[in-house]
C-alpha cells in the first residue's frame, strides 16, 4: 500500500516535470533542432532556395567546399582571423594583468580597450574604410611620421588586405577578450600573490604558478571562442571589400552562394561545416582544459 | 440623459460599422519598389482616380536580392512587386502570374519577353537605359576644348592627359561588383552584334585571344596597368563618392547606364556645382567613326516587376503592373521601356540629333549562360564581380589579367 502510494507520488511527479518540460523542450527543437536538421538535409540537395524541386547530390556539396579554387580563400582568410584571434587573446590577457592591479589612470585605460566593442561592426568598417584609403587618414600619419615609402594601396593590394582587416578584428574584439580576463583575473585572491610575494617570487613566477592557473579554464573557453569566431567573420569584410581580393570569409562566401549564385545547397553545406568546426574546437577545448577538481 | 448618451453610443458605432464596411468595399493592391514613397506618389494617385473604389498600398524595399528574396521565401508577397535579379526565368512561375504569351509583350516592351518561360512573359521592365559614358562638361572644356572624343584613340590619349593632370580619367566602382556589368556588355557593342552574349558565353573558352569578350573586359586591364582608373577599385559601396567625384570635375567618366545622369546631376545640384555639367556619350570603342561607321549605343534592361501569384485580383494588379511601368521609368531618370508611349529623359534628347550612334537592343539572353554563371562562380552578364579579382587586381599587381584562369573556371560547366 505504501510501496503502491510512493509509486503514484514518483509517477505524478515525473508526470508533472514532463508537462512542464514539454513546451521548452518543444520550442528548443523547433527553434534550434529542426532548422539545423533541415539544414543539414539540404546540404546534400541542389536546393535553389525556392519552391523548385531539388535533387539529392550526395557529399558533391561538401567535396566542392574542399577542392574547388572558388572556396579554397575561405580557408586562408580563416588562417589570417585565427592567428589575429590569439594575438587578440595575448594582447588582452597582458593589458588585463597590468589593469587588474593599481594603476595610474587604470579606469581610462580600460575604457579605451573596451570601447571598439560596444561599437557597431558596420561603423567600425566604415571608420577604417576612411582610414584606411588612399590618401587617408592612415596615409597622413605615415607621412607626418617621415615612413613615406610605407604607404601604399592598403586595401587593393592582395598582399596587405587581410592583415588589414585581421588588425581591424583585433581593434574590435580586443575590448571583450579583455574584460573578460579582467574579470577573472580580479577574482583571483590577492593573498596568494601577498604570500607569493614574501616567497620572493617574481611577477613572472607569480603569472605562472597563481595566475595562469586560476584562468585556465577561461583560457579553453577563450581560445575555443577565437577558432569560432575566425570563421564566423562577416561585418568586417561585408563593409570594406565585399569579398573581393581575396578576403571572403565562410559566412561572406556562404551568402554570395545562396543570394547571387542560388545554390542554398551548397550554402547549407558550408554552414554545416561551420558548425562542424565549431563542435571540434568545443571537443577540443573539454579534452586540453577539463575542469580541475580538488582532491583533499 | 442616459437614454440619450446610450443611444448616441449605439449611432456612434453603428457609423462605426458603416464606416468600416464602406473601407473593406474598397480593393486594396500592394506595391512594392525600391524607390521611397514620393517618386510612386503620383502614379498611384493617378491609378486610384482613374479606378474608383481600388486603394494601392505603396512599400519602399531596400532593393537588394537578399531582402527581396528572404521575404519571397518567407511568403511574404505584394501583388505587384519586383524579380529577384538573381533568379533565373524558370523560377519564376512559382511566385509570379504568367502575363500572356512572350511574343505581345515582346512587340509591346523593350526586353518584354527577357524574363520569359516556356513562351510566357513574368515580368516586365521598369525602364531602360543606354549604355555609355556619363562624363564631366567642365573637364572636357578645361582638357579637350570641350569635345568628347568619338574615335579610341582620341579617347586613349585624353585619358592619359586627364592622369597627367590629376584628374582621374575613370571610375570603375569595381568594389560594387554589379558597376562592372557594363564593362561586359561593352562586349556585344564592339562586337556590333545583338546576339553577341550568347554566341560566346555558350563557348568553352569566352576569354580566349581575340574575342570581343576579352578585348571589351581588357580595356578595364589597360586602364589599371596605366594608373587610369580610381585610386581605390576595392571598397564596396563607393557610388556616391564617385559621383560627387565626377561632379566636382575631379573624375572625367564613369561607364554605366543612362539613369545615373539624373543622380549625378542630383549629386552635382546637393554640392553646389552646376548639374549641366554631367552628360552622356557612347563609348568611343574604334576609329574613324561617322555616320557610314556609327558606335553602335546599347539599349540595356534595369530591374523588372512582376504580378504575384497570390494576388487576389490578378487582372487588377497586371493592369497596376503595366500603368506602373510605363510611368516610372522617366521619374528614375530611365527612358521608358513601351516602344509605343515610352519616353527618354528629357537629358538625353539630343541623342536622336547624332548620326554616329547606332542604337542596339541586344539579343535576349540564354537562360544557359545563367546556369553556367551560377555554377562556376563567375557572374557573368550579372554583377561582374569577376572582373576586380580576374582582371583589374591582378592588373594592378603584376601587369597580366587572368584571362586563362576566366577560361578555367568556365570550363568546369561543360
Amino acid at each position: 500500500m505504501n510501496n503502491g502510494y510512493t509509486r503514484r507520488k514518483e509517477t505524478s511527479k515525473r508526470l508533472t516535470i514532463c508537462v512542464f518540460l514539454f513546451i521548452p523542450l518543444f520550442l528548443l527543437v523547433y527553434i534550434a533542432g529542426y532548422p539545423v536538421l533541415m539544414m543539414l538535409l539540404y546540404s546534400f540537395t541542389n536546393w535553389k532556395g525556392t519552391l523548385s524541386a531539388f535533387q539529392f547530390v550526395g557529399i558533391d556539396n561538401f567535396v566542392r567546399i574542399f577542392t574547388s579554387k572558388e572556396y579554397s580563400v575561405v580557408f586562408t582568410t580563416a588562417i589570417f582571423y585565427f592567428c589575429a584571434g590569439i594575438i587578440q587573446q595575448l594582447l588582452s590577457l597582458l593589458f588585463a594583468e597590468i589593469l587588474s592591479r593599481p594603476v595610474l589612470g587604470g579606469r581610462v585605460f580600460r575604457g579605451f580597450i573596451f570601447f571598439p566593442f560596444i561599437m557597431n561592426g558596420v561603423a567600425v568598417a566604415l571608420i577604417f574604410r576612411m582610414f584606411f584609403t588612399p590618401a587617408g587618414s592612415f596615409d597622413a600619419l605615415l607621412q607626418a611620421t617621415g615612413h613615406m615609402p610605407w604607404i601604399r594601396l592598403w586595401i587593393t593590394n592582395r598582399d596587405t588586405v587581410n592583415f588589414v582587416l585581421a588588425f581591424i578584428f583585433i581593434w574590435k574584439n580586443l575590448g571583450y577578450s579583455f574584460l573578460i580576463y579582467l574579470g577573472v583575473l580580479q577574482s583571483v585572491s590577492h593573498e596568494y600573490y601577498e604570500a607569493a610575494t614574501i616567497d620572493g617570487a617574481n611577477v613572472w613566477m607569480q603569472f605562472k604558478a597563481i595566475t595562469f592557473p586560476s584562468i585556465k579554464p577561461m583560457i579553453g573557453l577563450m581560445g575555443t571562442l577565437t577558432i569560432i569566431n575566425s570563421i564566423g567573420v562577416y561585418d568586417i569584410p561585408y563593409v570594406l571589400t565585399k569579398g573581393n581580393n581575396g578576403t571572403h570569409t565562410f559566412v561572406t562566401l556562404l551568402t554570395v552562394t545562396a543570394f547571387k549564385n542560388n545554390r542554398f545547397g551548397q550554402a547549407c553545406a558550408m554552414a554545416i561545416l561551420i558548425l562542424a568546426m565549431a563542435m571540434i574546437a568545443m571537443l577540443l577545448k573539454s579534452l586540453f582544459f577539463k575542469e580541475e577538481c580538488d582532491v583533499y | 440623459m442616459k437614454k440619450l448618451v446610450s443611444m448616441l453610443l449605439v449611432a456612434a458605432m453603428l457609423l462605426c460599422t458603416v464606416g468600416a464596411l464602406a473601407e473593406s468595399n474598397d480593393v486594396v493592391l500592394t506595391l512594392a519598389f525600391h524607390y521611397p514613397d514620393e517618386y510612386a506618389a503620383d502614379i498611384i494617385a493617378e491609378f486610384e482616380e482613374t479606378h474608383p473604389g481600388v486603394k494601392v498600398d505603396y512599400a519602399y524595399l531596400h532593393i537588394t536580392d537578399e531582402e527581396l528574396i528572404t521575404r519571397l521565401i518567407g511568403g511574404e508577397y505584394w501583388d505587384v512587386s519586383l524579380v529577384p535579379m538573381v533568379w533565373a526565368n524558370s523560377e519564376l512561375s512559382n511566385y509570379y502570374l504568367p502575363l500572356g504569351a512572350s511574343e505581345g509583350w515582346a512587340d509591346q516592351y523593350y526586353f518584354g519577353d527577357l524574363r520569359s518561360y516556356e513562351g510566357q512573359t513574368y515580368a516586365l521592365p521598369i525602364g531602360v537605359v543606354y549604355e555609355g559614358l556619363v562624363y564631366n562638361q567642365a573637364v572636357l572644356d578645361k582638357y579637350n576644348g570641350g569635345v568628347m572624343p568619338i574615335n579610341l584613340d582620341d579617347f586613349m590619349a585624353l585619358c592619359n592627359t586627364l592622369k597627367e593632370n590629376s584628374v582621374i580619367p575613370v571610375w570603375c566602382n569595381g568594389g560594387s561588383g554589379w558597376a562592372l556589368r557594363y564593362w561586359t556588355n561593352l562586349a556585344a557593342t564592339m562586337a556590333e552584334n545583338a546576339n553577341y552574349a550568347n554566341d560566346v558565353a555558350l563557348s568553352r573558352d569566352p576569354w580566349a585571344e581575340g574575342t570581343q569578350l576579352r578585348i571589351a573586359n581588357a580595356f578595364l586591364e589597360t586602364f589599371a596597368k596605366n594608373g587610369l582608373l580610381e585610386p581605390d577599385v576595392v571598397t564596396g559601396n563607393q557610388w556616391d563618392t564617385s559621383t560627387a567625384s565626377l561632379s566636382k570635375g575631379e573624375t572625367a567618366f564613369i561607364l554605366t547606364g543612362t539613369w545615373a545622369v539624373e543622380n549625378a546631376r542630383g549629386m552635382a545640384s546637393s554640392i553646389g556645382i552646376d548639374p549641366e555639367n554631367i552628360k552622356f556619350a557612347a563609348f568611343p570603342y574604334k576609329n574613324g567613326v561617322d555616320a557610314s561607321n556609327p558606335l553602335w549605343l546599347r539599349l540595356s534592361e534595369d530591374l523588372f516587376s512582376a504580378v504575384s501569384i497570390k494576388s487576389e485580383h490578378p487582372a487588377l494588379a497586371t493592369e497596376l503592373l503595366t500603368f506602373f511601368c510605363d510611368r516610372i521609368s522617366n521619374k528614375i531618370g530611365m527612358n521608358g521601356a513601351n516602344k509605343e508611349t515610352g519616353k527618354p529623359i528629357e537629358a538625353l534628347n539630343y541623342l536622336k540629333d547624332i548620326d554616329y550612334y547606332k542604337l542596339y537592343s541586344p539579343a535576349v539572353n540564354d537562360g544557359r549562360i545563367e546556369e553556367y554563371a551560377k555554377n562556376c562562380g563567375i557572374d557573368l552578364y550579372a554583377y561582374n564581380n569577376y572582373l576586380l579579382d580576374y582582371v583589374i587586381l591582378p592588373a594592378l599587381d603584376n601587369g597580366d589579367a587572368n584571362w586563362e584562369g576566366l577560361n578555367e573556371a568556365w570550363n568546369s560547366n561543360f
